[in-house]
């Protein structure tokens, strides 16, 4: 039997990336590379610099966060994304779903040690 | 700051790409992605960074899918979830493989409605059937009907009508099915 746990872990991975962002994003509004940056500490997350505008365009096309310009960074202008009201409900209830998927998870896997 | 000549002929190559697929706001997409190079360029990752986006064919694309996906699964109709598939199925596996079971679902579900034709015009010949062998036949005999047991009689046009419908409804599902784990994908960082 081939065992890929890497192609299990992009399993893990759905909708997790999305989850993570608006989660970053409901504590402080920033901008993409800023993200990259928060989320450098948590590699496990697999969320990359590429992978994350396609994600973030989506979202403010879906009404779940908002993206404002601004220049504070000399020459360099930068858009920064807040969570909306539609943003943060949906986050509260993947927030729940989550904890609910985790808290069973954990159950089973306590129960098999 | 970094004038890396990588940084514009990526931008330009994304902003060319972003346009021939009609994604929205082409030049705020590539502002930010600009931005985001030159940030990188300072800190001297800029190589790395443009691995993870790959071409700038294959990054537009990402944009276009998403709008793509998330507008027909927003729709949700069968129209647009099969357009969708079409559009997708040529570099996408998942749509491919969506398409072809909802592609004979939909078939199925045409060639029964087709029989109701024909049983309204040539009953004798069309029907649920089983031969002497054993067989169970569905639609219209070209040979002698006599060598064959019809069991739904009166009873086929519902029944085909049901059927025809199922199949079409589990086509439906197949392919909003597909969408959705599309959907899913794009959240999917790797």
């Amino acid at each position: 039997m081939i065992m890929n746990i890497d192609s299990w872990k992009s399993q893990l991975r759905k909708g997790a990336a999305e989850l993570a962002v608006l989660a970053l994003l409901d504590q402080t509004p920033s901008s993409g590379i800023a993200l990259v940056k928060r989320v450098e500490p948590h590699p496990h997350i697999g969320l990359s610099g590429g992978a994350l505008y396609p994600l973030l365009n989506r979202l403010e096309r879906e009404g779940k966060i908002a993206g404002r310009w601004s220049s504070e960074t000399v020459g360099r202008p930068e858009k920064s994304y807040a969570v909306t009201e539609d943003g943060k409900a949906w986050l509260a209830a993947m927030r729940e779903a989550r904890t609910l998927f985790d808290q069973d998870m954990k159950a089973i896997l306590e129960a098999q040690t | 700051m970094s004038t890396d000549p990588r940084i514009e002929n990526f931008c330009d190559a994304l902003e060319q790409n972003l346009n021939r697929l009609g994604v929205e706001q082409p030049g705020d997409i590539v502002s930010e992605i600009r931005s985001h190079l030159l940030a990188a360029a300072d800190a001297g990752t800029l190589e790395s960074t443009l691995n993870e986006m790959g071409s700038a064919a294959d990054y537009a694309r990402q944009f276009r899918d998403a709008l793509r996906i998330e507008d027909a699964y927003i729709r949700s109709g069968p129209k647009h979830t099969v357009a969708t598939l079409i559009l997708l199925s040529a570099h996408r596996l998942g749509a491919a493989i969506g398409l072809f079971f909802t592609g004979i679902l939909y078939l199925t579900a045409l060639s029964v409605l087709v029989t109701i034709g024909f049983e309204i015009f040539n009953p004798s010949s069309t029907g649920l059937f089983t031969s002497t062998e054993g067989g169970f036949f569905l639609g219209t005999i070209a040979g002698d009907p006599s060598a064959y047991t019809e069991h739904l009689g009166g009873f086929y046009i519902p029944v085909a009508a049901a059927m025809g419908m199922g199949f079409y409804l589990a086509g439906g599902a197949i392919a909003r099915l597909a969408l959705r784990m599309m959907r899913k994908k794009s959240s999917r960082q790797t």
